[in-house]
């Protein structure tokens, strides 16, 4: 191992094989998605605690939300994973630089188009007076508890404003992994070996994604009914 | 270095069951929508198909795109761990809100935060109405409806 | 058994080469990888976080000694125990075991040349730093005054303190500690040396892997609730305030999720010392082992279920009062089977009575009944008449000075040798032990007392009947800070002046003892093989057959 060849990924001292420092690799991501999960689901918490307290406002502030455009932006993300899927699938089979970063720049793609379509409904909100705390009025005033679709809303800002947070921190880490990847970077080299990076970063893509497909239904269709069929 | 070569060569990845997936995936999420949105099975339906729609579509990600049906024990303990985990920590909270005084039931649940602050300051008889919103609840929860509409307005 | 050790120490030399000479200069220390590196950083860090968390407790104590107000403003007083708290709690004791002994000792008694991620571990120290220090900014504009607890809607609304300031600290703050979990979880998994199987770890990895599954999957959970509490005084956002419609107690709920499991962060680590320590000084192998490893596990895991014990008061619903009450009492379970194997494992042992050992069998005695009074409190009926008086106060003391912070120092006491080199040995470190638990008794049973007959905490005046005992428990603080500020002093003598350890200066069994102290960079010469049960003590009759630990202690 002492004698690596240019151009070959790199097995760090303190693992004895290349199959060790994946699988601790591996295990250490899993592990932080663990963490991630429990971090959502304090949030999560806090949503269902609220809509066991006030069934009714949280039906009144999802349809509020536009479930077309939920629903379109959940298969923008997928498709967004799977380009990280490719990403990955590129790296994992030596299939060269310029494939892991088409994956990568799909991605980035298919995430930008989210965040831009999640912008335009913050705007929406701004503009209907769904902005809790700044200039709420509650939509339905005829309903239980309807003060307290404020705080519908104030866990719609909160979650899908922390979800995008992840997004965005996503595409900085893409960026970089880029970035190394056209300049040649040493610790940019990915291949069938060592493309621990690559997967396990594509494992917290994935997670920003189930985070997503939890909240769409959370937020935009439990106690969506239509106006009328 | 060459012998792992071959080793790996043997395996090579195929793409196609994620593009099976990824259609998968696309198909329940135009089924949860269009139930949603269009089709109505009535209150615990509606919701009980969302949900396990996106427990389906969670694990489909988890399995394929997250590679954890070929992963080893220990990384799919920690994959469904953590939701096991925070599920435990809905059950105990929904179990405590649900068990409060006066949250017996579903519609009939009166939120007193709001009324027990608010009270005293815009009412000079706030005191009188709490207390009998107590009365209230000693008596069935379910009927204390009127309270909740008096109050927001 | 002093002087076998004293026998034996002279033939060595101190090392050539080692992990401290290894490199040099500020950089060499400040942007390392090196776990036993990375160790000595937080080491100093916590210290000095214990300093000033202590300096807070005197403020207290000072307070207190007479029944009025005469040191401080109420508000200030607030202050003062809320900082001391904060200060103890987040910055010490959390990361005081895991962070120092474990990141030292973790890699070197699984046979690994380091932690699974080096880098991260590095990341981890610094992400403590800068959270520690966003607590100190806060502290030096003026403090907190919500409790530790950050009770809302109190710390979202009204106070005019610096609670965001600290809490982003403690967010930040957060993420070192799970940063260790994930780093000590992978490192046991995949890590250990050949033959070094599950059931042939000392049980202080035991404990580390039952601690590190705490800190990944509960500290998560507060620092979203900060997050909250956070985006309430920033946005106006009614996640906890009634008057916006939140509910506070599930503030409550979410708080305590992470920090009741943070006892056991902090007490955990420590009895995985104890069993080391213990094993050491007994001459043999802990009594059930099994049980004692899995009650680890158990611990951590029924620890995270016990959480509303802490809301008996607050409008929790009786049916789930009952369940957590009942959970609590389970809790202890686990807690008495290692107490009881502790004590089985003394029976009939060759005992020596090194400083070490004084602060685990101290920590035997303290920590039972740090447990016994916690069950009281689970208690429904009981918690009633104590919720928020000093029983809760001296309750938690005996938990996490008797019981973390005993395992803290031994702990210390116990591998500073290996970790330095030098051994720091005889009457003041004895002295020094003895005080702290006396001073710590004194101090803490007192409150016991007054806590029982009604004295609330958290105020700063108290009816006069009340005195005697709070002058008693000053006292004791003062004999306390004495035990305290001795190892600083012979600690840092012994640096340049203790006597050199050699690789096993207490005769001990385990990987770490085989390497030499302090031990290389790469901690072994060549990967070590484990062919044997932890804790194997052969017994004189049948010494010399070639086990190095077992020739020392014979001698
Ligand atoms: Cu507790």
């Amino acid at each position: 191992m002492s004698s690596q060849a240019l151009g070959e990924s790199k097995l760090h001292h303190h693992f004895e094989t290349y199959e060790q420092q994946k699988e601790t690799s591996f295990l250490g991501m899993w592990l932080f998605l663990a963490q991630e999960v429990m971090f959502f689901g304090g949030a999560f918490a806090a949503y269902v605690n609220y809509r066991t307290l006030y069934p009714e406002a949280f039906v009144a502030g999802s349809q509020q939300l536009d479930t077309t455009i939920g629903f379109l932006n959940t298969l923008v993300l997928l498709c967004s994973s799977f380009t990280m899927v490719y990403a990955v699938w590129a790296a994992q089979n030596s299939k060269g630089p310029k494939k892991i970063a088409l994956g990568l720049y799909g991605t980035i793609f298919f995430g930008g188009i989210f965040l831009i379509v999640k912008y335009f409904e913050y705007g929406a909100k701004f503009a209907h007076h769904l902005v809790p705390g700044y200039n709420f009025i509650p939509p339905v005033q005829d309903i239980p508890h309807a003060e307290s679709t404020e705080i519908f809303f104030a866990l719609y800002f909160g979650m899908t404003g922390l979800h995008a947070l992840h997004m965005i921190v996503g595409m900085g880490i893409m960026a970089v992994m880029l970035f190394g990847l056209h300049t040649g970077k040493s610790w940019a080299i990915w291949d069938r070996k060592n493309h621990n990076f690559v997967e396990g970063f594509g494992l917290y893509w994935h997670f920003v994604d189930i985070v997503w497909i939890f909240l769409f239904p959370f937020l935009y269709l439990l106690g969506a009914h239509p106006p009328s069929f | 270095m060459s012998d792992n070569h071959h080793d790996d060569e043997h395996h090579e990845h195929s793409l196609k069951p994620h593009i099976f997936n990824l259609l998968a995936l696309f198909g329940l999420t135009t089924l949860t929508w269009f139930s949603a949105a269009y089709l109505k099975f009535g209150e615990p339906w509606d919701n009980l198909i969302a949900l396990g729609i996106a427990i389906t579509k969670a694990s489909l990600v988890i399995l394929i795109f997250m590679h954890v049906k070929e992963a080893t024990r220990l990384v799919k303990v920690c994959a469904f761990g953590g939701f096991f985990w925070i599920f435990l920590f809905f059950a105990y909270l929904v179990g405590d809100v649900l068990t409060r005084p006066g949250t017996t039931t579903y519609e009939g649940w009166q939120p007193d935060v709001r009324k027990a602050v608010e009270a005293p300051i815009h009412h000079g008889h706030g005191g009188g109405h709490e207390g009998g919103h107590g009365h209230g609840e000693g008596h069935g929860a379910g009927h204390g409806e009127d309270h909740g509409h008096g109050g927001g307005h | 058994m002093s002087q076998t050790t004293h026998g034996t120490t002279a033939e060595h030399e101190f090392p050539k080469e080692h992990y401290l000479n290894a490199a040099h200069g500020w950089k060499s220390w400040l942007l390392t990888t090196d776990h036993k590196r990375i160790c000595i950083l937080y080491l100093i860090s916590v210290s000095v976080f214990f300093a000033i968390g202590g300096m807070y407790a005197g403020m207290i104590r000072l307070e207190l000694v007479t029944p009025e107000g005469d040191l401080f403003q109420p508000d200030t007083y607030n202050r003062v125990f809320t900082m001391h708290a904060v200060m103890m709690i987040f910055f010490f004791l959390i990361p005081s075991i895991p962070a120092t002994l474990g990141n030292f000792f973790i890699p070197l008694m699984i046979g690994a040349k380091d932690v699974a991620f080096p880098k991260l571990n590095l990341a981890s120290w610094y992400m403590y730093l800068m959270g520690s220090s966003l607590a100190l900014f806060a502290l030096f504009k003026g403090g907190v005054d919500t409790g530790w607890t950050f009770y809302t809607p109190f710390s979202t609304t009204y106070s005019n303190s610096y609670v965001s300031t600290v809490a982003v600290g403690i967010f930040i703050n957060g993420f070192s500690s799970i940063f260790t979990g994930v780093n000590f979880m992978a490192t046991i998994h995949r890590m250990r040396a050949p033959g070094m199987t599950w059931f042939r770890l000392p049980l202080f990895i035991w404990a580390h892997y039952a601690t590190s599954l705490i800190m990944v999957l509960g500290t998560p959970v507060l620092a979203i609730t900060i997050l909250l509490v956070g985006m309430e005084r920033l946005f106006k956002f009614g996640f906890f305030d009634p008057a916006l419609g939140g509910d506070p107690v599930l503030f409550q709920h979410l708080f305590w999720f992470y920090s009741h499991p943070a006892v056991y962060i902090m007490i955990l680590p420590s009895m995985g010392v104890m069993s080391e320590i213990i094993a050491t000084f007994t001459r043999k192998p802990i009594f059930g082992y099994h049980f004692v490893a899995f009650s680890s596990m158990g611990i951590a895991i029924i620890g995270f279920l016990v959480w509303g014990h802490h809301l008996f008061l607050s409008s929790q619903s009786v049916y789930a009062s009952l369940v957590f009450s009942f959970l609590t009492m389970l809790v202890a379970v686990p807690s008495a089977v290692k107490v009881f194997n502790w004590g089985a494992t003394l029976y009939r042992g060759s005992i020596a009575y090194t400083t070490p050992m004084f602060y685990a069998l101290g920590f035997l005695g303290l920590f039972t009944i740090g447990g016994l009074t916690g069950v009281m409190l689970g208690t429904l009926g009981l918690d009633i008449h104590m919720h928020d008086t000093y029983f809760v106060v001296a309750h938690f003391h005996y938990i996490m000075v008797g019981g973390a912070l005993f395992g803290y120092l031994g702990g210390l006491h116990f591998y500073w040798p290996k970790m330095f080199g030098r051994s720091a040995r005889g009457f003041f470190p004895h002295l020094s032990a003895l005080l702290i638990f006396v001073g710590f008794n004194l101090t803490f049973f007192p409150q016991f007392i007054l806590g029982y007959l009604g004295m609330p905490r958290r105020y700063h005046v108290y009816p006069e009947e009340f005195q005697v005992l709070n002058v008693m428990s000053t006292a004791g603080a003062t004999v306390l800070a004495i035990g305290y500020a001795l190892p600083v002093f012979y600690m840092i003598w012994s640096l340049k002046r203790g006597e050199i350890a050699g690789p096993n200066p207490w005769g001990a069994s385990g990987l770490e003892w085989q390497t030499q102290s302090p031990p290389i960079l790469h901690n072994f010469e060549s990967m070590p093989v484990v062919t044997e049960d932890p804790y194997t003590y052969h017994p004189p009759a049948q010494e010399g057959a070639g086990q190095p630990a077992a020739a020392h202690s014979a001698s």
